[in-house]
């Protein structure tokens, strides 16, 4: 962990000048695995924001750096300017400043958003999404795509994160606690949203709404609604060309173009197979939602402790889930053997 | 081209051509989507100590490696592409080329492996020739030569779609693409 008035007061190499910024406030925000700064440049006093990693260079940096320098540059996604490295084994990625994202604005209300809030910003994230914009986009990666939607969507009204795991075996086993095996009765959601109505004087989700987000959380990629299908729905239909009821960045409401909307998916799979390097254990299975928790990832810090379940239900569900069983059966193949089945149950 | 400079070099004709090979990609020279940074060139006259035999010996120990580790195949196909990019840039002396081999499988590993090896299982498998700091550093070097350009077009899925496309294809044919 880093100290307050440590080092890091400086980042970069302090002979070169490109590359030297001074932090301009103290810590910033901080994820499991990471932190971030607020810096300006030493010569031209530019505000950037600085992630630094505590670890080397773990893969979900590697990942996310190689994404955004494939990426042509464009106002909805955030700018990188570029890679750090000092003499010691510290990696900082230079990012634009932004003065607000979701979950600051979320962090500064004090209590969850209203309904109408909840709607512009689920509309606007559903421009991003929505298969009508992503010509030539599968359906299969739009599928993946509308899970966190509906994550997004129940942290925005329950102001906590839906399925909190640690780690990715403990996200799947949250999901069952709350979604159950995916038959119809499913109170569980519904009871985790009485509860925080009754705590903290929430607003209650409309039954439409609450009807969008089952739908959203659907386990089979093939039964869950679609980006399209959502705009549609009652429940955000009438936010279509209203508008906003809130000051958010006008670049999120452009139309995207489509060539960059193609790459920006493209590098979305990839980032989404940024499996969390955690559990060297054998015995985890890494399914990371990275979209659930807008800024932060779930990464343990720990292998945890955790016993296998059966490992033919969890390929199901990561199966259902729409992810790429393919990279996984290998080591579902290798676990199945050791608990005594024959083959991978993929197989 | 990585699999052509392979074969010469495995099969000892290292001689280049005469005449320059045609530039069959100069129609796409305005399409925003051609390789403009990751281009591998040729580079064994660049490299003072380095020549294809080398070269070929490496290649072949990390397919030995990428076996061992149980790794997918566009992690090994993206792994010579870092190498062969690296080199195409620096400079490097022979009792390096190793370094950079697992440098950039580590690389490749962390960009395309769901469970990647660690620093550690690399210097084991390369019998401690290198510490953890080398590689680390070597690690750094190759990411900013290459400017962390890693999405790149490796010949691995055209391979796949060529075999599919192709007659039935048996396990022997399979393997000649992929690995002569």
């Amino acid at each position: 962990m880093v100290e307050e008035a440590g080092f890091l007061n400086f980042i970069g190499n302090k002979n070169d000048d490109h590359q030297f910024f001074e932090r301009n406030h103290p810590q910033y925000d901080q994820g499991s695995y990471s932190i971030i700064y607020r810096a300006n440049h030493r010569k031209t006093l530019e505000i950037v924001a600085i992630k630094q990693e505590f670890h080397g260079l773990s893969r979900s940096t590697l990942r996310e750096i190689a994404a955004l320098t494939s990426l042509p540059r464009h106002p909805a996604v955030i700018e990188f300017k570029e890679v750090v490295v000092d003499d010691r084994d510290h990696f900082f990625i230079i990012m634009e400043h932004l003065e607000n994202d979701l979950k600051r604005f979320m962090d500064v209300k004090k209590k969850p958003l209203n309904l109408n809030e909840v709607k512009c910003i689920m509309n606007q994230f559903l421009e991003g999404v929505s298969p009508k914009i992503l010509v030539g986009a599968e359906a299969y990666s739009c599928a993946i795509d509308m899970w966190p939607v509906g994550c997004i969507m129940a942290e925005l009204l329950l102001k906590e994160v839906l399925f909190k795991g640690r780690c990715d075996l403990e996200q799947i086993a949250q999901i069952y606690i709350v979604l159950g095996n995916g038959e119809p009765d499913d109170n569980r959601l519904m009871q985790k949203f009485l509860a925080a109505t009754s705590s903290t004087g929430a607003p209650s989700v409309t039954e439409l709404g609450f009807d969008l987000l089952k739908k959203l959380l659907e386990y089979d990629p093939e039964k869950r609604i679609t980006a399209e299908a959502t705009l549609n729905h009652g429940d955000i239909s009438p936010f279509l060309n209203s508008p906003s009821s809130l000051h958010t960045p006008t670049a999120l409401d452009k139309a995207y173009d489509d060539y960059v909307c193609d790459m920006i998916t493209l590098a979305k799979s990839k980032i989404q197979l940024s499996y969390a390097r955690d559990c060297r254990d054998s015995s985890s299975l890494r399914t990371t939602f990275v979209l659930s928790e807008p800024g932060t990832q779930v990464i343990p810090t720990k292998p945890p402790k955790l016993s296998y379940g059966d490992p033919r239900e969890i390929a199901k569900l990561d199966r259902v889930m729409g992810y790429e069983a393919s990279l996984l059966d290998r080591h579902l193949g290798a676990k199945a053997q050791e608990l005594g089945h024959k083959t991978s149950p993929l197989t | 081209a990585i699999l052509t400079a392979r074969s010469k070099a495995a099969s000892g004709l290292t001689k280049k051509p005469k005449d320059l090979p045609v530039d069959i990609d100069a129609a796409d020279v305005d399409n925003e989507l051609q390789q403009q940074n990751g281009r591998v060139q040729d580079y064994m006259d660049s490299q003072p100590e380095i020549n294809s035999k080398m070269r070929s010996i490496l290649v072949d120990w990390l397919i030995e490696v990428h076996k061992k580790f149980e790794l997918v195949p566009e992690s090994l196909y993206l792994t010579i592409n870092i190498v062969d990019r690296f080199l195409s840039v620096k400079t490097v002396p022979r009792r390096e080329l190793q370094l950079v081999g697992i440098s950039s499988m580590l690389i490749a590993c962390k960009y395309e492996e769901i469970w990647a090896p660690e620093v550690s299982d690399f210097i084991a498998i390369s019998d401690n020739a290198y510490v953890r700091e080398q590689v680390l550093l070597m690690e750094k070097a190759i990411l900013g030569k290459l400017e962390w350009y890693l999405t790149v077009p490796t010949p691995y899925v055209f391979l796949v779609r060529y075999i599919k496309a192709s007659v039935p294809a048996d396990k022997e044919m399979e393997n000649m693409a992929f690995f002569f």
